[in-house]
């Protein structure tokens, strides 16, 4: 059994790429959404690509210490 | 795709009102079908259990312990209680692809609004977990990160990192399943004769795949969710 829980963990090393991808499409996303409501184009949007840049790498950064563990 | 889909599918049969050309999306109605197939079908199955189990039975008794026990190896004995969730979503998710393979039926998996609520169902389920599990204060505080300072700034990135996994579990069923079907309908236009058995071949493999996939990934989100803060204590 411990060789399947092994397996399970490796499974989620499959979502890194697309996710590290969809999280900086989120983060233009809502910073697209705010700057709309609020009327302040590139400012919020800048932000919020970085933020969600960041989020990616978190992503990547979470796997990796399951790895090295 | 609506006029090269009808070929070989029967596609929007219900009418949603009396407007003529105004129909029920594919997704609905053959959710509707594999829920009247599905439902009776294991309301009846499980009253006439055998104790020797017969061939059908013994299959299905295979899957549901592998189940069981990818669910105890990931979370130990309060893993039992996810069961029922991870099998519905097994089977809704399996038979809904493997669905497209039958000649008049379209896969209600290759909609994307049937992913995505799939995916909040599992979104849901894990945060709902946590905050049972460490009470919504503390939930809400490991967002923030372990250093003080850097809380405004990591709890976006939190949040934004939990939201790109309900886009990356629905987009992942969505297009391979809507990508599966497509391949299939071009090999139909360009070489009709033999040569779409292959991507058929595509559509049966990878809706085994993409299920385990599925199921396997809300497993780990549930597990991580219940068991992150037992890391920071140690």
């Amino acid at each position: 059994m411990g060789k399947l829980k092994e397996y399970i963990e490796r499974t989620s090393y499959m979502m890194v790429g697309v996710q590290f991808a969809l999280a900086i499409i989120i983060g233009l996303a809502i910073g697209y959404y705010l700057d709309r409501q609020f009327n302040t184009f590139p400012w919020l949007t800048l932000f919020w690509l970085i933020i969600g840049f960041f989020a990616g790498l978190k992503n990547v950064y979470r796997e990796l210490k399951k790895v090295t563990k | 795709m609506q006029e090269h889909g009808s070929i070989i599918k029967i596609v929007n049969i219900f009418p949603k009102s009396f407007i003529p050309g105004d129909y029920l999306p594919d997704a609905i109605t053959m959710t509707w079908l594999l829920m009247a197939v599905v439902l009776p079908f294991a309301y009846f199955f499980g009253k006439n259990l055998k104790k020797f189990p017969t061939k059908f039975q013994y299959v299905l008794e295979a899957l549901t312990s592998f189940i069981v026990y990818t669910l105890e190896d990931a979370m130990g004995s309060y893993g039992r209680k996810f069961f029922p969730l991870i099998g519905g979503l097994a089977v809704f998710i399996l038979l809904g692809n493997l669905m497209g393979l039958i000649p008049g039926l379209a896969q209600p998996t290759a909609n994307l609004n049937t992913t995505l609520a799939l995916a909040i169902i599992s979104f849901l389920v894990y945060n709902y977990e946590g905050i049972k599990k460490h009470g919504f204060v503390k939930y809400i505080k490991h967002f923030a990160g372990p250093v003080p300072w850097m809380a405004p700034i990591m709890f976006p990135i939190e949040v934004v990192s939990h939201l790109s996994r309900i886009l990356s579990l629905s987009f992942r069923l969505f297009g391979n399943m809507f990508g599966d079907e497509m391949v299939v309908l071009v090999a139909l236009m360009l070489v009709p004769f033999l040569v779409p058995v292959a991507g058929e071949f595509i559509v049966f493999a990878n809706s085994f795949l993409q299920t385990f996939i599925f199921c396997i990934l809300t497993v780990v989100y549930i597990a991580t969710a219940i068991e992150e803060h037992e890391e920071q204590h140690s």
